[in-house]
This record gives C-alpha cells, structure tokens and sequence, in this order.
C-alpha cells in the first residue's frame, strides 16, 4: 500500500486540464493506508466529511500517481468550486424556454458507504460454453434479457459512473439476466440487491428504478450487440435493457469481495470502447440529455 | 411460453398498432408486462407516403469550417453561448427505421435544424429553422411540425469543432449547447428540399458506428433512439 501527498493547490485553473480518471471505491473490511487523518487534513471537512470510509483504493499506486501528477489542480477544484460553478455559468448554460426538463439530483460519493460481503460465484467458463449455455436457455426460455443499472454519483462537480470489475479485467453495469416470468424492475431490484447490497432476496424496495435509458440487441448468440434491431432479424437471442436507478442522499453499498466497485467519470468513458465496450462507452451520449442537479449537504 | 413473442412488439408492422397482444397469455405474462417499463413511442410511415419538392438554394453562410468558427466567434461575443436545435426524422423502410439527412456538396451531412435567436424558445426555433430548410414556400404547404422529446444534447467547450455529451469538467463557459429533438411526422408530408442540397433517408444500421463519414452526433443516433419502441406504419 503506498503513500502519497496531497500536493498544494495552484493559484489558478488552467485552460485544458488533464481529464479526471477512474476512482476505485475500497472496501472498509480492508482498512485503506490512509485515511481522514493527517496527510489529509486540509481537505477532511470538503471531501472526507468526517468520514471512516475513503473513496481512493491506494492500493491503485498507478492511478494515484497519475491523478496528482496530471492532475494536481483537482484540489483546487474542490475550493473552488462555489464560486466558477456559480449563476453566471448557470446561465450560460441554461437553456431558453427549456422544453428539455430532465434533472438529475446526484449526491457527492462522499455521502455513501462502502463495504463487502461474500464472494460471489461466477461462471467461470470458456466462449465455447458460454455460448452452449445460451443456447439451450434460449431453447427453453426464449428471447433472454438482462437488465442493467445505471447509477451516477457526484465527484469533482462531475457525473460518476458505478461500475463493476470482474477479476480485474473486464467492466459491467449493475444487473443481470431477468429470470422467466419476471417483470424489468422486480428483476433489476433483485440483481442490485445481489450485487450492491446486503439483502440477496430482500424485498427491493430500497432500490428507486426510473427510465429505461437504451436498448441493446444481439441477433445471434454469437455477435456483437447493436442499439437497434437489425433488419430481416426476427429472432434476436437477446436484449440488454439500460435503466436510470436514483440513489438516495445516502445508502450502503455492499459489494462481494470478489467484485471492485468503481466510480469512473463520464469523461473517461466517453469513446472509450476499446476499454469499457460500446455499452458503457455509450452511457455519457444515453444520459446527455439530463442536466445533473448536484446536491452538495 | 416463448418471450420472444412478448418482446417482438417493438417492430410492429401494421395500422396503428401500439403493441404485440397474444392470445394466450398466463396471468404471469400479463402481469409482468404491466410492470415493464413502457417505452415512448414513434409511428415511422415509409418514404413513399411522402412527397419531395425542391425550392430555391439555401447557401451555407461559411465556406470553411475555419469561417464557420471565426463567425461563431463574433457572434459569441455579442450574444453569448449559442444554442442550436436539430431535428430527428424518422421514415421507415424494409421495417428499418431511417433518419432524414441534409447533404451539402458530396459528403457533409447535416441534421436539419439551426441556431436559435438571442431569447427564442426551443420549440418555436426548432419550427422555424424546420420550415425554413424543408418546407414549401406557400403557406398552404406548411406541415404542422410535431416537435417530440429531446434525445440528446452535446456541448462545445472552445471555438473548436469538438464536442461532448456532456459539458466537460472544468468548462464553465460552453461556446454552443446543441439540442436534438425526436420530430413526429404525420402519414403525409410535402417537403421542399432546397436545390443546392440533397435529402437522404439513412437507416440506422449505417449510421451506428460510423463515426468517420457521420461524424460524432449523428453516428451516435442510434444509441440515443434504442429506447423508443419504432411502430412501422404501412399505408
């Protein structure tokens, strides 16, 4: 676990700043080197708010030293950012008779909690059986659909994305494959409670599921994904359904040791497909619309 | 019990068709459906129920996309950050849905749409620039724009062409903020296409992906209409 410093803020914001990177949200089972003591005091009451549990994992040496290194003047974002964020960007940015009305409350990371629970078991199988598996579910159950969330926190005055990593490889939205018979929301409610929360079977009323933000095909068990039904398919095998789930002002994430809760910037995943796929890398266009109401405690 | 009958509602073929109704549907299905999330939804007529005129060139105000910013520029500095409205127009053809694309010269393409006044309502802009690029000149001929939700909006930090779905941190005085709007068109329309321009009815299939030739607000059309379910209207 490595060390670093907190590095003073410049006296100004330049033009092009470096992008934000990737946070990685740490367990509290695993207790971070470091934490709202020391090496942190100067911004304990903006970021840490008193808090036991951090949000940077540093055990991500890499992502630290290129978060500071790059890009030192996050902190002084974080004085800052009462007065550039004020009225008059405001309304710059506001729109004139706004017909487009969709607001987003999201709350600072710093509002939740982070801890871990039981791996999880997954398949650990090749492309080969995966496919097979597929195929003799469709044969029984038809058309499968997967249902995944997507759930935004604020960081930095910008959107942050939870999403999970498998064994340090690969990233997926919150959710899962609904089971027959089961409604959209019921089965996403079930599969965050699974993954994000204490409760495996509870009753999912803690999750708040609101609207479907995109759709993704795939027409064949073995191709790619598309944002549309392709034409002359009449028999796609399966349908990944994107829904926008509101957090609260603040919960509980508990998160199975085997999975890595992250939160990554709307700005790194932009474009991004060769690391995060076209369906993550799309979410920043699905959610463009939304103008993000950061509601800061 | 297949689900594939259930879920084949988003292409529909058929008059007014709102969904896929099977006949013997257990109270399971029943009661699942209901708590499915309804998608919004686009009747899309094919490209022949439409009728396609020419009126007199309308010409680009820049010649060069340097021009184009310098011009933004000017008006920068008297009106602040520019809006722009575009629209999103829908036929369907082979029962794929495509969308109604300006050519200038050989490759630019354009959603139809434009900069709004200082202080013009989105909507009522979005009308106008409508008429202006694609309606006939008489007023009899002026279709009744159906303006629908907006489905994405894109922002341009500098006087430069790039531009993000979401205004990028550190940005606090945007130069445009670009909104695109979902337009109805009713089963008969006549448009008047100006004759330096060029009107193409692209599918979806072609623009998604296709960052090179549509460029990154339109190629990503696609995404932003996955959700609507696409009721393809026969006539």
């Amino acid at each position: 676990m490595g060390e670093y410093e907190w590095s003073r803020a410049p006296a100004e914001i330049p033009s092009n700043p470096s992008p934000l990177l990737p946070v990685h949200l740490c367990h509290i089972t695993e207790f971070p080197s470091w934490t709202a003591t020391s090496k942190v005091t100067q911004h304990s009451d903006t970021v840490l708010r008193h808090r036991p549990v951090c949000y940077f994992a540093s055990p991500l040496h890499f992502f630290l030293s290129r978060l500071f290194s790059a890009f030192p003047q996050a902190l002084s974002l974080i004085f800052r950012m009462n007065c550039e964020m004020g009225s008059s960007e405001d309304g710059d940015r506001s729109s004139s008779g706004g017909s487009s009305n969709y607001v987003l409350d999201i709350y600072p990371l710093s509002c939740y909690y982070f801890g871990s629970k039981d791996p999880l078991l997954l398949k650990d199988e090749t492309l080969a059986d995966r496919v097979l598996r597929m195929k003799s579910n469709y044969a029984r159950y038809g058309l499968r659909t997967c249902v995944v969330a997507v759930i935004l926190v604020e960081l930095f005055k910008h959107p942050h994305l939870l999403l999970l990593q498998v064994k340090n490889s690969f990233f997926k939205l919150p959710g899962g494959r609904l089971r027959p018979g089961e409604s959209e929301i019921n089965g996403l409610k079930r599969k965050l409670s699974r993954k994000l929360s204490v409760n495996e079977d509870g009753d999912g009323s803690d999750w708040e599921v609101g609207e479907c933000l995109g759709m993704w095909w795939r027409p064949d068990f073995e191709t790619l994904l598309y944002p549309y039904l392709p034409p002359n398919v009449k028999n796609p095998k399966e349908c990944t359904k994107l829904f926008l789930v509101k957090l609260p002002p603040s919960r509980k994430f508990i998160v199975p040791k085997n999975l890595k809760l992250l939160a990554i910037p709307l700005c790194q995943l932009h474009e991004n497909d060769k690391t995060y796929g076209p369906i993550i890398a799309g979410v920043p266009q699905l959610l463009s619309k939304f103008s993000f109401n950061i509601i800061d405690s | 019990m297949y689900f594939h009958r259930r879920n084949a509602y988003f292409l529909s073929k058929g008059k007014n068709d709102g969904g896929c109704q099977s006949e013997s549907d257990s109270t399971e299905e029943v009661e699942a459906r209901r708590e499915m999330v309804t998608s919004p939804v686009v009747n899309t007529y094919p490209l022949s129920s439409y009728t396609f005129g020419t009126k007199e060139p309308k010409m680009e105000k820049d010649t060069s996309v340097a021009d184009r910013l310098a011009r933004m520029k000017v008006n920068y500095m008297k009106e602040g950050m520019r809006t722009s409205v575009e629209a999103i127009l829908l036929v369907q053809e082979h029962n794929h849905p495509h969308i109604l694309l300006l050519q200038i010269g050989n490759t630019f393409c354009k959603l139809p749409g434009g900069r709004l006044k200082p202080g013009e309502n989105e909507i009522e802009g979005l009308k106008r620039k409508l008429s202006s690029k694609l309606a006939a000149n008489s007023l009899a001929l002026q279709p009744d724009w159906q303006i629908g939700e907006c489905v994405a909006i894109w922002w341009r930090p500098n006087f430069e062409t790039i531009m993000y779905p979401y205004c990028p941190p550190h940005i606090t005085k945007p130069k445009e903020c670009k909104k695109l709007f979902i337009v109805h068109l009713s089963e008969r329309e006549y448009f008047a296409v100006p004759k330096n321009l060029k009107l193409l009815a692209v599918p979806l299939f072609e623009l998604y992906d296709n960052v090179q030739r549509y460029g990154p607000v339109i190629s990503t059309i696609p995404q932003q209409l996955s959700r609507f379910q696409f009721n393809m209207m026969t006539v």
